[in-house]
């Protein structure tokens, strides 16, 4: 056996080794893994409970006039949220609690006869806040209602404004003037005109693939404080230094820990992108080799982490104390709970002293804007430096401090 | 030829002070140095010194003609701490496969060395249990063959009969002997004289670091040379015996009914102290004649 068989063959045992050891403890399966699994599963459930309800309308006429008629008439016929009449004699407030996903609108007795007097009446709206997710296309519908009884209100007060001064004018202007609005009014609204800035997210732009990603890679990061803190306390207990009084130098050790580390963290983040496209419906990207890749520069980021760890905190009640509460620091400011792109812009900077927020660049490009370009190599690069300099820092403070005991 | 251990002039700084100060010895294959001394003397730093795990802060070590370098164990070198370390989650045997591997240990060679540990230390039994489930001396049988495994030339052990039962003790101080007969050097420190008296050809006994005694086992029996006489007698009442003038008679006690004579030459002794016990009207009940321990010969020469 040659010098670099053997030396290949030993840091292959340490790996190998330390694989085995997780893999064989149901007690350490469990610590790196149930949480991110269990967590993706209740966040995915959250984000796409089966069967919610998509949202309802209720339009219910008090007025029962020609105004309110056609206007729960255009309400009733609307495309885009599911709506029905409500009985006039219905209380609104004990509807909506019964059904949390129903709006409920109300044309108010008196509306046609204050509009004709040119005096504005408001819609009554009846909506629960448990049902907000649901009510914004309800919503929506109400609002152009809304801005319709306006421009009605609008067009009548001004025919009575214009009306001869003779008893009776003003209210025959107002009876035209109204009928003339009802009739224009739907087609002369006014539309706003946005200009989108940017790439346009793709459909896969969702709470799911952020928290799978996001979320993902901060478990990377506690599965690797976690391999660290195992790693300290064979530190203690002595079986590292006995490792290195072997013929095994303390450069495969370190290799061979690492292979370990890179291997078990990844199974975090695969399981929950898998458990979230296989069961959810995640969308993986335009190129699942570049994803895979993404995942790689992030396992290395997370190693070399696990490994500064070890060389800094040294002992495993150190090392889980400052590995969390630093993790749990890097992903809030590093957009792994919520995008980056709506952090401030001093924050977002400041957030890239972090892997999290490499990662996060990476993950948004490919997954959310269909990127294939830099946007996704250079965060990967940066990924694999940062694990690199980290790794080769802590192993120096490690070997420093397996050398004095 | 070099010995197969020199220490010249090692000193060992630990925690701001001397903990080794100037010790130099040399062992050749097949000898054992058993290193004795009360707690905190040395012992340990002087074995890490040899085994390259401790720096030295002057002297040096060679093995084999080959100087030993801070932080690198030579391969050929079997150290065992006191402290036991091997993963506790593997069986005895996974472990001695793990760091034979490490030794470049592999397929037969390693399975066959494997066994004959096994059998030799008396673990084949719980070898494919959980290290874990060991008991302390169990434990402790498995840490010492984790550092035989590669059939190392020099075995550096810390106290490596702590915690073990007569019979694991005996297994081991065999284990130990059948190792030297292979010409294997040994470096063990013990606070058990007994066991440096079985196992060790050469006797180290270090005080405040420094090596206050120094030579073969059997010079520093020869040394002492003295042996003790003990006299059970057959009655217990009181006793009028005078031993004076007794040519080889050191000291004597009696206590209880029994007579302990501490002689020079205890065969030739041994005739004049049963006549005058038969001029007394004394009889004795049991007789038996001591040779002197190493206990007894580093009380002798250690000035307290």
């Amino acid at each position: 056996m040659n010098g670099f068989t053997a030396s290949l063959r030993r840091t292959a045992e340490i790996a190998r080794h330390e694989l085995l050891r997780v893999v064989k403890s149901p007690r350490l399966l469990l610590a790196l893994y149930a949480t991110p699994v269990v967590l993706t599963l209740v966040a995915d459930l959250a984000f796409n409970w089966p069967g919610t309800l998509p949202g309802r309308l209720a339009v219910q006429d008090l007025d029962q006039s020609s105004l309110s008629t056609t206007m729960a008439g255009r309400m009733l016929k609307s495309h885009s949220v599911a709506t029905f009449r409500l009985d006039p004699n219905a209380q609104p407030e004990s509807y909506v609690e019964d059904h949390p996903d129903v709006v409920v609108v109300a044309f108010p007795a008196g509306l046609e006869a204050s509009t004709l007097q040119g005096t504005a009446m408001n819609l009554k709206v009846v909506a629960d806040r448990r049902g907000q997710r649901q009510a914004a296309s309800a919503l929506a519908q109400v609002r152009v209602a809304a801005q319709d009884l306006s421009a009605i209100n609008t067009a009548v007060a001004a025919a009575r404004d214009s009306a001869p001064k003779t008893p009776g004018a003003a209210d025959k202007a107002a009876q035209v003037a109204l009928k003339n609005a009802l009739k224009l009014v739907p087609s002369e609204r006014v539309h706003t005109d946005v200009s989108w800035l940017g790439t346009t997210p793709n459909s896969t732009y969702t709470r799911l693939a952020q928290w799978a990603t996001g979320n993902g890679t901060m478990f990377m990061l506690f599965a690797a404080v976690a391999l660290a803190a195992l790693l300290a306390q064979d530190r203690r207990e002595g079986q590292l230094r006995r490792l290195t009084w072997t013929r095994l130098r303390f450069s495969e050790l370190m290799v061979g820990k690492s292979v370990a580390i890179l291997l078990l963290s990844s199974v975090t983040i695969v399981l929950m992108i898998a458990e979230s496209a296989l069961f959810f419906g995640m969308s993986l990207g335009p190129s699942v080799p570049l994803l895979a890749l993404i995942v790689s520069g992030v396992a290395v980021a997370a190693c070399g982490y696990s490994i500064l760890m070890l060389g800094v905190a040294r002992v495993s009640p150190a090392i889980h104390g400052i590995g969390v509460t630093l993790t749990l620091g890097m992903s809030a400011i590093g957009g792994s709970w919520w995008p980056q792109e709506t952090e401030a812009p001093l924050l977002r900077q400041i957030g890239h002293v972090t892997p999290n927020a490499w990662a996060a660049d990476a993950f948004h490009s490919l997954l959310f804007f269909d990127r294939l370009d830099s946007s996704v190599y250079v965060p990967v690069l940066v990924l694999f430096g940062l694990g690199l300099v980290q790794a080769l820092v802590g192993s120096w403070l490690f070997k420093r401090a397996l050398r004095a005991g | 030829m070099s010995p197969r251990l020199e220490a010249v002039g090692v000193s060992v700084r630990r925690g701001g002070r001397l903990a080794v100060e100037d010790v130099s010895f040399a062992l050749e294959p097949g000898q054992c140095l058993g290193v004795a001394g009360p707690n905190a003397s040395g012992k340990s730093s002087l074995l890490g010194a040899l085994a390259g795990s401790l720096p030295l802060a002057s002297g040096r070590v060679n093995f084999d003609g080959r100087p030993i370098r801070f932080g690198s164990v030579p391969a050929q070198v079997g150290f065992a701490t006191q402290e036991v370390a091997f993963y506790a989650h593997l069986t005895g045997r996974e472990n001695l496969k793990l760091f034979g591997a490490l030794y470049d240990l592999t397929g037969h060679d390693l399975d066959v060395r494997i066994e004959e540990l096994l059998n030799r230390l008396h673990m084949a039994p719980w070898a494919d249990k959980p290290a874990r489930t060991y008991s302390g001396g169990l434990a402790r049988r498995l840490h010492l063959a984790l550092a035989m495994i590669h059939n190392p030339t020099l075995l550096l052990f810390d106290e490596p009969t702590v915690g073990l039962d007569p019979q694991s003790r005996r297994t081991l101080l065999q284990a130990l002997q059948d190792e030297m007969e292979l010409g294997t050097s040994i470096v063990i420190t013990s606070q058990i004289l007994g066991d440096l008296e079985i196992v060790a050809t050469h006797v180290m006994v270090v005080r405040d670091g420094r090596a206050a005694v120094l030579d073969s086992t059997r010079s520093l029996m020869a040394r002492l040379g003295t042996g003790m006489i003990v006299i059970e007698l057959a009655q217990d009442r009181q006793v009028d015996l005078d031993l004076k003038g007794i040519p080889d008679l050191t000291s004597w006690t009696l206590r209880e009914g029994v007579l302990r004579a501490r002689v020079t030459r205890p065969h030739e002794a041994l005739a004049p102290i049963l006549a005058r016990l038969d001029r007394s009207g004394i009889l004795a009940a049991r007789i038996e004649v001591l040779p002197p321990t190493l206990d007894q010969v580093l009380t002798e020469l250690l000035p307290r």
